[in-house]
């Protein structure tokens, strides 16, 4: 699966303002409700279950990665966006290091194989540690999305 | 000196619906780097390092996938349950906290 078929271009944060990891979460959400992904209804039981999601256990994979998500009854199709924190969020990764760059994730309940699939691709792009450390510099809607292409 | 033990097991993950996907692959690694020895798990021909989530990820386990876990070192007899715990964890260290009610 290519990252592009489902991260929304319009929704890519460059520069998070958020300083917290549940900020940071709410605001990658509300990002995408701006670019039309989601109702103004579904947005707090959107984050709700994201952050839920999180206290069950970071999504924070190491070297300044998280991917956190959810699943929700009413999103038809796999959505997710890519924000960059420049200076970094505390995520409880298991390297103990700050969090960069997250990947948003929100899936359709009740189907699990775009969700597998787009989680591994993520995974697969993030793996190179020269290309997480190109999106942490990247100032821009553009470059990110050149990088993630 | 303590000896080195190597503990070579066969395990089924289960973690409904997901497999070892992102939460059971996290809490394994969080559990390996706290213990002094090696562990790899292997599906196939992929081997991933236990310490490493994105290796654990790629090996695309869903449920009812049979891994190969290798623990060897100091703490392998006390690592080895835990770890066992984390694959077979039946839906407790799933993926996704399930849908949203």
């Amino acid at each position: 699966m290519r990252l592009s078929s489902f991260i929304v271009r319009e929704a890519i944060l460059p520069a998070l303002v958020a300083t917290t990891r549940d900020a940071a979460i709410t605001e990658i959400i509300q990002s995408l409700k701006n670019a039309g992904q989601f109702s103004d209804a579904d947005v707090s039981d959107i984050t709700a279950a994201v952050l839920r999601r999180e206290q069950l256990g970071s999504t924070g994979i190491g070297h300044g990665v998280a991917i956190p998500h959810s699943r929700h009854r009413d999103v038809p199709n796999l959505v997710g966006t890519i924000a960059i924190s420049q200076q970094g969020l505390a995520f409880d990764s298991i390297d103990g290091e700050p969090v960069h760059v997250l990947f948003l994730l929100i899936s359709p309940d009740q189907q699990p194989g775009p969700h597998l699939r787009a989680l591994d691709a993520v995974v697969q792009k993030t793996k190179d540690e020269q290309l997480v450390s190109k999106l942490k510099a990247s100032r821009s809607v553009e470059e990110i999305w050149t990088l993630l292409s | 000196m303590p000896a080195t033990l190597r503990i070579v097991k066969s395990v089924v993950v289960a973690n409904p619906p997901m497999g070892l996907h992102l939460r059971p692959a996290t809490a394994f690694a969080k559990l390996v780097r706290g213990l002094k020895c090696n562990v790899t798990l292997s599906h196939g021909e992929k081997r991933a390092d236990g310490r490493s989530a994105f290796d654990l990820l790629g090996l695309l386990a869903p449920p009812g996938t049979e891994l190969l876990l290798e623990i060897e070192g100091e703490d392998a007899e006390r690592a080895v349950e835990p770890l066992c715990e984390i694959l077979t964890g039946e839906g407790e260290l799933s993926d996704t906290p399930g849908p949203l009610s």
